[in-house]
């Protein structure tokens, strides 16, 4: 599963973790990718100057909550010099991007709006 | 506070990649650093008890480490500037602590460089996404 992630393989994971190893080796633009997931909506991640918050559909999937995720990118630069993208799951009531970035922190969009800075 | 002053006063360290020569920005409202939010304390809604509260240490408090174990949130600030607690409760169950500090204080990460917090009342909490099949959120650890 680790060493040989597919995005399908990855959807029907139940541990969390194991799935987020899979998609980091993957990537997560492939992860996309090969999911063919469509993108909802995107919006400029407040605090963190020139990056974008991306909400994609997830198709629903039996014995899975509904479900969205959101494509953030780290405030920080890595060892090389780019910004590691991150996904992160979200529940599928949200259309914007800020409102489901807001929920990972217990917020409201419009509180998350207000992040000055991201590292 | 140039990084590399606030590294040599505290004892701690970033990754080697990251520059030194930074100014170190104090921020007076929400930042987050990594899967950490700092927030106004207005926005939890009340007081936690004033008997729990305790100084920060002059070495600081360690917040959250990562999933490896290496990769610590560490709060720091001058003696006597800092009170804090991690006594509280959160509707959303995600904060991990509360502080008021009269003095800016600092919150450092080998990943992700050092940020200032200006005088107030804060709390932080932590990051979460939906855990796999109806199961409850699961807390980031990046």
């Amino acid at each position: 599963m680790i060493d040989d992630p597919t995005a399908d393989r990855i959807n029907r994971e139940f541990n969390v973790e194991v799935r987020r190893c899979a998609v980091e080796h993957l990537g997560w633009p492939a992860y996309i990718e090969q999911a063919g997931l469509r993108i909802l909506s995107r919006a400029p991640d407040p605090g963190n100057p020139g990056c974008e918050l991306r909400l994609y559909d997830l198709p629903a999937q039996k014995w899975h909550a509904p479900s969205r995720l959101l494509l953030a990118v780290n405030g920080s630069v890595e060892r090389d010099g780019t910004r590691r993208r991150y996904g992160l799951r979200v529940p599928a009531e949200f259309d914007h991007p800020l409102d489901a970035a807001g929920w990972s922190y217990g917020l409201t969009g419009a509180q998350y709006a207000r992040l000055q800075r991201r590292t | 506070m140039f990084l590399a002053e606030l590294l040599d006063r505290t004892g701690l360290d970033v990754l080697d990649h990251l520059d030194r020569q930074v100014t170190v920005p104090v921020i007076d409202g929400l930042q987050a650093q990594g899967d950490l939010i700092v927030l106004p304390l207005a926005l939890l809604g009340w007081l936690p008890s004033r008997r729990d509260w305790w100084e920060l240490p002059a070495e600081g408090r360690e917040l959250v480490r990562g999933e490896a174990g290496n990769n610590p949130h560490t709060l720091v600030a001058d003696r006597g500037t800092c009170r804090m607690t991690t006594w509280l409760g959160d509707p959303e169950r995600l904060a991990i602590a509360v502080f008021e500090n009269t003095a800016p204080v600092w919150l450092i990460h080998p990943e992700h460089g050092a940020t200032g917090i200006a005088p107030g009342a804060w709390f932080v909490r932590r990051q979460r996404e939906l855990g796999a099949g109806f199961r409850k959120p699961v807390l980031i650890a990046d």
